[in-house]
């Protein structure tokens, strides 16, 4: 589910050491904070599955 | 705008900041004057007293809409819920505030608010939801606090810890995780039939019931 989507980072303008995962779906832009490994990298695995997890998460709640 | 920090500052100046029309008759202790210093009426006022006054803010006050309903949940179990708040979704009413203008943060316009509502997600699970008018931003604010006012019960949020972010119909749209009601982050009074929203709505809930605060019991400040 989901297989199409991507996303790219930026750092929060106000907080620079906090990473945003950010990506488009139908539309709708989002942005969730991306998961780092041990060393502040961003582990794009992990965050692919975050960024599928909110998607579905934001499109089948019902308020 | 706020009003400058230092020097000569006119009546007229701060009678438009205090959303008069400029060069038009009014007096130092108008209300809508006296109130950008929460000044009472009659009171001892000098000019220097609007220094840096602002007639936007970074907060509002919520009268919330609400409905408290129960639900089947796993092994048959029955569950409480609610949606509750400004513009609060499901069957609730949308509630109001206090102030319909930008909020401002440190010098910095947010856009209007359009929705502070805590809602049912899952079960035994709420989430807090906001929206601000405006252009697609997420910066502008670091923490917002949501409190009741009658007892000062308060959770603050962090933008970038607690939100997912994101933007479309012309509103920045934040919502945390869905958050377990145990934690009491946004709800008080247990886990059944005194369940109800920490900052705002009915604190004495009726299961169910559909409302509106009758006075403004919540408020959400943004810093």
């Amino acid at each position: 589910m989901y297989d199409s989507l991507t996303f790219t980072t930026r750092n929060d303008d106000m907080e620079p050491d906090h990473i945003w995962a950010c990506f488009t779906w139908e539309g709708v832009y989002y942005e969730t904070g991306a998961i780092l490994d041990s060393e502040g990298a961003v582990n794009n695995e992990s965050t692919l599955t975050k960024c599928k997890n909110v998607l579905h998460f934001m499109l089948n709640r019902t308020v | 705008m706020p009003l400058q920090t230092s020097g000569q500052i006119s009546l007229n100046e701060i009678h438009v900041e205090a959303g008069g029309t400029s060069g038009t008759a009014c007096n130092i202790n108008e209300s809508d004057i006296r109130g950008l210093i929460s000044a009472s009426s009659g009171a001892a006022m000098d000019f220097a007293d609007w220094y840096g006054a602002s007639s936007s803010q970074a907060f509002s006050t919520i009268k919330a809409g609400y409905s408290f309903f129960t639900f089947t949940g796993g092994r048959g179990s029955t569950q409480y819920g609610f949606n509750a708040g400004l513009d609060a979704d499901g069957s609730a009413p949308v509630g109001s505030q206090s102030y319909t203008g930008d909020l401002v943060v440190g010098g910095t316009t947010l856009g209007t608010l359009a929705r502070a509502s805590v809602d049912n997600v899952a079960q035994g699970r709420h989430a807090l939801a906001i929206h601000i008018t405006g252009t697609n931003s997420n910066s502008g604010w670091t923490n917002v606090t949501c409190t009741r006012i009658s007892n000062s019960a308060f959770t603050t949020f962090s933008r970038t810890a607690d939100f997912t972010y994101s933007y479309a119909d012309g509103k920045r749209q934040y919502i945390t995780a869905a958050i377990f009601d145990v934690a009491e982050s946004l709800t008080a009074g247990g886990s059944t039939s005194g369940k109800h929203c920490k900052f705002w709505g009915d604190d004495t809930p009726t299961y169910p019931s559909t409302g509106t605060d009758s006075t403004f019991t919540g408020k959400i400040e943004f810093s």
